[in-house]
């Protein structure tokens, strides 16, 4: 059985290069461009993880995580912030949305997925 | 002519007394009853009395006393004429002399002669002292305007205390100042005793204007503006009389207030009465003694615009820096991305010289982040807003940590990298990972210009035996640093420009945010060196100390709850004995909204009520100076909490109370 991965994040090539590689590392990838659109794809497609961009137009990252941990029915799914500042503060605010990891840009894809494995395991 | 009053119901005394001043030529006046000497005292303004009084000493005194009351500007000289026999037993406390019947012409002339000299030395005298007392008083006047005028940096407040000087001094009726505090700021300010007829208002306005131009006769005016240019402002006390055109034809006297090359403007008075050699120089005194702080609180007031604009410029900067830093992350992870990929072989066969390439743009995308993070870090150091998450730290763990990390590279580079460690427990209040990376910065420095064979050592040491310091070197037996370059090796891109031509990468960022870091921990950070012998960067720490950290953080917390745009802030505490501590702060304030929670205090203030937030700081302090072993210590403290940021239960915690 494949597992799911969403990817969203509004920069079309971040996308692609993400799900280029879980593809063919033998993962099944939704994407998303915008928070309402990955707010929705989860809550119907109910993915094994999400890969989730913070600074996105409509919903932001931050809200996105916290609408999905704060509903009992998507809490487990775990979450992978990525964002493009790397403050201390904002990985406070990553960890009190209730996202699961915290990725930095620009990351190493290898990272990332060994990431998504850990985290699927569990 | 001298004036002599006489009063005498006695027949006689026409004759002997009358009739023989008469004859020296006094101009007499005779009153005859008692009711009528008091009127005729204060019309006629005589130089002496002589007064023919009998009864009680007490009734004479009383008397006398009311004739002298009559004129209060003079001592009326007053003489008795005593009756044979009769004995006044103080005559001193009533009257100035006495002429005793009966009355020997003789003697009544000699007497009244010397009285008249005796009344027009004191004359003089009282004159002299009068215009004394005036002068003292001015001076008195001069001295407070000119310490009032010191303190000042508002240019209208030094205007307003030129006035007040000028009221005091000399009491004019309008006075009007010509105030020019630029092109676009011209103003006629007009202070009188009573509101001004709108014509005399529009002469007034005229006659600065006018006068203001004559200054400069054929001269380039300093500022160039007519009548319409000039606003007013009339300031009056009373209002039961209009001032009009006449008020203009009284004594007046007017000046410009300048420096030697800086030109205010100018102010006149007019007065009812005359105005005196004194006055005049007073006048000028106070105008020329507004001018220098006209000048400063001029200067001070573009300064402040001028600063004002420099800050609103750094914030812009760092905002720039910050927004196009965060900007260039996103395609930057693209671009290493894409080369992830390829180098993967997931996208098809590479061969080893591609790879080798690729590899070279994946190494530079790291170092571009690298500069990216330096960039971002410094623009917050520079705009105040880097964050410090100060704890409780042993400094051998980010010491070991950065040696396990530098392991590996050092042995590629054939150097030997070791730890030397003088002291334990080297507890300090730090944030670890600014020291690692401050360390981070100086280790890479030391292997990057140290050659195969070299060496690099961490030393860990105080700063001398029993210190309030411990001391962190870097030491390395690289190519050392030139002395000229040593004072440089701290400034902003310095590196950088070094780095072209010994062609070693980095940003020359690193240590200038390393001194930034360290000085926030409140140590020091230096290099010593010798060329091509080595280099040491040495950085120190104070040591931990629970109260003075307490305060540090209490202090640190309470300057950004007052400068933080926000809410509301949370102190959160974090003591051994939490019951004896909220014990301790709730005694005396009724503060509610305290709470504790998972072994922790948590204080909570709303921009409203800073004044009893310091309140509770301030008690804090006693608390722990108190308790100073009773391990009771800040936690954390952090505010600014935007949306989304605040702990949910916290926010429901407050909004039970």
């Amino acid at each position: 059985m494949k597992k799911t991965v969403l990817i969203a994040d509004d920069e079309a090539d971040i996308v692609e290069t993400l799900q280029f590689m879980l593809e063919s590392d033998g993962f099944e990838v939704l994407t998303a461009y915008d928070g309402e659109e990955a707010l929705n794809l989860a809550r119907r497609a109910i993915p094994d993880i999400i890969l989730l961009d913070v600074m996105m137009p409509k919903i932001n990252g931050y809200k996105v995580s916290r609408l999905l941990k704060f509903d009992k029915k998507f809490q487990d799914i775990p979450i992978l912030m990525i964002t493009a500042r790397s403050q201390e503060e904002d990985k406070l605010i990553g960890e009190e949305t209730g996202a699961d990891e915290y990725i930095t840009k620009p990351f190493d894809i290898s990272n990332v997925i060994d990431l998504i494995n850990k985290h699927l395991q569990v | 002519m001298p004036k002599i009053l006489v009063f005498s119901d006695k027949k006689s005394d026409e004759k002997d007394i009358v009739a023989p001043l008469k004859d020296v030529g006094y101009i007499i006046s005779h009153v005859e009853k008692v009711n009528s000497l008091y009127d005729e005292a204060s019309k006629f303004l005589p130089d002496i009395a002589i007064l023919a009084l009998d009864g009680d000493v007490d009734n004479v005194s009383k008397i006398c006393r009311k004739v002298r009351l009559t004129d209060s500007n003079t001592d009326i000289q007053i003489l008795l004429l005593v009756n044979e026999g009769v004995q006044f037993a103080n005559i001193s406390q009533a009257a100035d002399g006495y002429i005793p019947r009966p009355v020997n012409p003789a003697v009544l002339v000699s007497t009244v002669n010397a009285h008249l000299r005796l009344k027009s030395h004191l004359d003089i005298f009282t004159a002299n002292n009068n215009e004394l007392a005036q002068r003292f008083y001015q001076l008195k006047v001069l001295y407070d305007t000119n310490s009032n005028l010191a303190g000042t940096l508002s240019p209208q407040k030094l205007i307003n205390i030129m006035h007040e000087g000028l009221e005091q001094s000399i009491s004019y009726s309008i006075c009007t100042t010509l105030f020019i505090n630029n092109q676009n700021d011209i103003k006629l300010i007009i202070n009188s005793t009573y509101p001004l007829s709108k014509r005399l208002e529009q002469a007034l306005k005229l006659r600065a204007v006018m006068s203001y131009k004559s200054l400069f006769q054929d001269k380039k005016l300093p500022f160039e503006f007519d009548v319409n240019d000039v606003k007013t402002q009339n300031i009056y006390k009373m209002d039961d009389v209009v001032y009009d055109f006449d008020i203009m034809h009284c004594a007046n006297i007017f000046s410009p207030i300048s420096t030697q090359d800086k030109f205010f403007g100018t102010v006149e008075i007019f007065r009812d009465e005359e105005l005196s050699n004194e006055d005049t120089t007073c006048f000028q005194t106070i105008v020329s003694q507004v001018a220098l702080p006209l000048e400063s609180a001029i200067l001070y007031e573009e300064i402040q615009e001028k600063n004002a604009k420099l800050v609103k410029l750094e914030q812009l900067k760092s905002e720039f820096v910050s927004i196009v830093s965060h900007e260039l992350r996103t395609p930057l992870t693209a671009i290493k991305n894409s080369l992830d990929i390829i180098l993967s072989g997931k996208a098809g066969d590479i061969t080893d010289k591609m790879s080798n390439f690729l590899n070279m743009g994946k190494r530079n995308v790291t170092r571009l982040s690298g500069i990216i993070n330096d960039l971002l870090d410094l623009s917050k150091i520079e705009a105040g807003k880097m964050e410090y998450r100060f704890e409780k730290t042993n400094l051998s763990e980010p010491i070991n940590l950065i040696k396990d990390t530098f392991y590996s590279l050092a042995t590629e580079k054939d150097i030997k990298l070791d730890v030397i460690t003088k002291v334990k427990n080297t507890f300090v209040y730090a944030d670890a990972q600014k020291i690692e990376q401050v360390l981070s910065n100086l280790v890479s420095n030391a292997l990057k210009f140290t050659e195969a064979k070299g060496k690099v050592s961490i030393i860990l040491s105080e700063t001398k035996k029993n210190s309030q310091f411990y001391q962190v070197e870097v030491k390395d037996t690289g190519i050392g640093i030139s002395e000229e370059n040593m004072a440089k090796v701290f400034d902003k891109f310095q590196q950088i420009e070094n780095s072209l031509s010994r062609k070693v990468g980095g940003t020359g960022l690193g240590l200038p945010i390393a001194k930034e870091y360290i000085i926030a921990h409140r140590g020091n950070i230096w290099v010593e060196s010798k060329e091509g012998k080595g280099t040491s960067f040495i950085f120190t720490l104070p040591k931990y100390d629970e109260y003075e950290n307490f305060l540090t953080e209490l202090s640190i917390f309470y300057e950004k709850s007052k400068n933080a745009n926000t809410n509301f802030a949370i102190l959160k505490l974090k003591t051994d004995d939490i019951e004896q501590t909220l014990k301790y702060i709730q005694q005396e304030q009724k503060y509610r909204k305290i709470f504790s929670k998972d072994d922790c205090i948590y204080i909570i203030s709303q921009n409203l009520n800073k004044n009893l937030f310091e309140i509770y700081l301030e008690k804090l302090k006693d608390f722990a100076l108190k308790t100073k072993n009773a391990n009771m210590f800040v936690h954390s403290a952090y505010c600014d909490f935007g949306e989304g940021t605040l702990l949910p239960d916290l926010i429901a915690e407050f909004e039970k109370m």
